[in-house]
């Protein structure tokens, strides 16, 4: 049955695909609803399907077979141009390794999505990158390039940038894999932060065992099927 | 500038060798196209010049039917008459598109000195179209050094009773032993009535004066003879007439062949690309008149073969450089262009992570080639302008083939020339680059950003 009230649904998903002479099957009929507001973390073992979970949840990858019901939307039927608008308009994207642009600055890569939104004009755009650079604490940044901040600052910058179009579905995929342990915490802090003040929906993966206490609701995955 | 272009412009950036390589590999290439085509169109205003006013050919030239190859044979019946004469130049000369408007008549005979006679091919040509046409601001452009006489001057009208004033190419004038013009003679004893002919006297005789006498076969088949004096010698447009060619009145011309008639009427235009729709619009009126006439330009081959023949061939070739340089750009590019986007692939699967759709992620890409062959063509267009400054201040002097005497070697690169360059190698720049990339952009988003599976 389908949570009607749930603003991601996923039913009977599964994801199979080749690599090299094998047959992967990294999800095994995944039902999963997600709720407006909510902070979920995806937990697992490295190959556990997290990822491919995540894709599948962002319009990144597409399922084998099963139903995926974002906002309402069955993304089976979108063509790849609407997927992509429903990423820019729903979804922000947080990468492991931030995936800045390293020839533009902190302001510049946290304005590339809203490049895409028409209907923001440039006042406008300038002041909720601004309104972004300072909800991550990075203002004085603001004109500095990646490469000139430590990894905790690049990742608010991927954060602010997943966050200025203002989505209704945060997708972080193992978002401090590649932070210390005291950069790991402000950035959950960060996110936690963000979650409750702005209600955004948050869905992270991480194989740290030690985040699980500080997120309100934990999804285990093993062996691309979710755990009881 | 908007983001898109300013992201562009700093990608350049990121791989500056790589990127420097391909730029210098775009603008030699449009340099040397640019170089080249100067160099062509050189030629090319260098070949018409002589053709239209040295060989005095002109822009459109009207003939008898069948007087183009069969005036010479069949001047009787393949010539104009002094009607037709009128008829077309009164046609001619209502085109407000049209310059300048003469007869001519072409001819052999014998230049004789007294010892010896020599065969010549000889052009009869108003003295005041003459003064004109080789005083032509094009023809002193293109080929200033074939323009004026070597000596003497441009012979003018005859004048009553007087000797025809003739200019004869320089190889004949030598092999008459004639190396002065009339008024140019060094004072000393007159040569005598019966000259010493192969004694070493003869060369002395001989220079003594300017005269030659022109002997051919009337129209009607008796011989006649003029005094003529040499006026100038010049060097002809090709090598081929350098010891046989004689110019001269065309009313003494044809006294010489007893006949009003002209071999044909040529016609110069204010602007040479006008030669085909008035040869087109003369033909009608011709027609309308029942004037039965032959009409050639300069740009046909049967008129004009050494021109025409000659920028076939350049234009094919500069056409297979062309091809070459196209597709060294194409690949130098497409090598470039597919090395960034495997460096990038990641940073392609971020932008369609964020929304960015597949042609706007190629969008951004061409952007940085549109930045890179922009600015690659820019520069070489200006290489171009500046080597071609370089050469024509060098004044370097070469000879061509078949033409008598050094020409300075002269580029004459055009902005229409660039224009038509960047319009031929940006896009190929930018269709190289959708090629490299367009591959890449369709492959799923997920496995761009396959670094981040789990």
């Amino acid at each position: 049955m389908s949570d009607t009230s749930a603003f991601i649904t996923l039913r009977g998903v599964h994801r199979r695909y080749r690599l090299g002479e094998v047959e992967v099957h990294a999800l095994r009929g995944v039902d999963l609803d997600l709720h407006q507001g909510e902070f979920t973390a995806v937990v697992g073992a490295s190959g556990s399907g997290k990822s491919t979970l995540l894709n599948i949840v962002g319009c990144i990858d597409d399922p084998s077979d099963g139903t995926v019901v974002l906002d309402g939307q069955d993304t089976a039927r979108l063509s790849d141009d609407a997927k992509s608008r429903l990423r820019n308009r729903k979804v922000g994207f947080i990468f492991q390794s931030f995936n800045l642009v390293p020839v533009l600055d902190v302001r510049e890569n946290i304005e590339l999505p809203l490049l895409l939104h028409d209907e923001v004009g440039a006042a406008e755009r300038a002041q909720r990158v601004e309104q972004a650079i300072a909800d991550v604490g990075l203002a004085e940044f603001a004109r500095h390039l990646p490469d000139k901040l430590s990894g905790g600052q690049r990742q608010r910058v991927a954060i602010a940038r997943a966050l200025v179009t203002r989505p209704a579905l945060v997708l972080a995929d193992e978002p401090t894999a590649n932070l210390d342990s005291a950069t790991t915490h402000k950035i959950v802090d960060l996110m936690i932060d963000l979650n409750q003040k702005r209600g955004v929906t948050f869905l992270f993966s991480t194989h740290d065992e030690k985040l699980m206490g500080r997120v309100a609701r934990v999804v285990r995955i093993v062996d691309g099927v979710i755990a009881p | 500038m908007t983001s898109t272009w300013r992201l562009a412009l700093r990608n350049l950036g990121r791989n500056k060798r790589r990127n420097a390589t391909t730029g210098f590999a775009i603008a030699f290439g449009v340099a040397g196209l640019l170089l080249l085509g100067g160099y062509a169109g050189r030629i090319e205003r260098f070949l018409r010049a002589n053709a239209v006013f040295l060989q005095h050919a002109g822009h459109v030239a009207v003939f008898k039917p069948g007087g183009l190859t069969k005036a010479a044979a069949r001047p009787l019946t393949h010539q104009l008459d002094a009607a037709e004469q009128k008829a077309v130049r009164a046609l001619l000369a209502a085109d407000p598109r049209v310059d300048l408007v003469g007869a001519w008549l072409r001819g052999v005979g014998l230049a004789g000195n007294g010892c010896r006679s020599l065969p010549f091919e000889v052009l009869g040509v108003e003295p005041a179209v003459l003064a004109k046409i080789t005083s032509h601001p094009e023809l002193m452009a293109a080929s200033p050094e074939l323009a004026a006489p070597v000596t003497g001057r441009w012979p003018g009208q005859r004048q009553d009773g007087a000797a025809v004033p003739a200019a004869l190419s320089v190889g004949l004038a030598r092999l008459l032993g004639k190396p002065h013009v009339a008024g140019k003679v060094p004072a000393g004893p007159p040569a005598p009535a019966v000259l010493d002919c192969d004694t070493d006297k003869m060369a002395a005789q001989l220079a003594a004066d300017a005269e030659v006498q022109l002997v051919a076969e009337t129209y009607d088949g008796t011989f006649a003879a003029l005094q003529g004096e040499i006026a100038a010698t010049f060097h002809t447009a090709s090598e081929a007439g350098e010891d046989g060619t004689v110019i001269a009145p065309l009313a003494a011309l044809q006294e010489l062949y007893q006949t009003d008639r002209a071999t044909y009427m040529a016609a110069f235009l204010r602007n040479a690309d006008d030669a085909a729709a008035v040869a087109a619009d003369l033909r009608a009126q011709a027609a309308r008149q029942g004037l039965k006439v032959e009409v050639h330009t300069v740009f046909d081959e049967a008129y004009a073969p050494y021109y025409v023949g000659t920028m076939a061939f350049i234009g094919s070739m500069f056409g297979f450089i062309t091809l070459l340089v196209a597709g060294v750009v194409v690949l130098t590019v497409l090598g470039a262009m597919t090395l960034t986007i495997l460096e990038r692939t990641r940073e392609v699967g971020m932008f369609r992570a964020l929304g960015f759709s597949r042609r706007q992620v190629t969008a951004l890409l061409v952007r940085e080639a549109a930045v890179l062959s922009g600015i690659a063509v820019a520069g070489g267009i200006a290489i171009g302008f500046l080597v071609a400054a370089g050469v024509n201040a060098a004044n370097i002097r070469f000879r061509p083939p078949g033409v008598p005497g050094d020409i300075q070697l002269l580029i004459w690169p055009t902005p229409a020339g660039a224009a038509t360059i960047a319009a031929v190698l940006v896009p190929l720049a930018l269709a190289a680059t959708w090629l490299a990339v367009r591959g890449k952009v369709r492959s799923p988003v997920a496995a761009l950003l396959a670094e981040h599976s789990g």
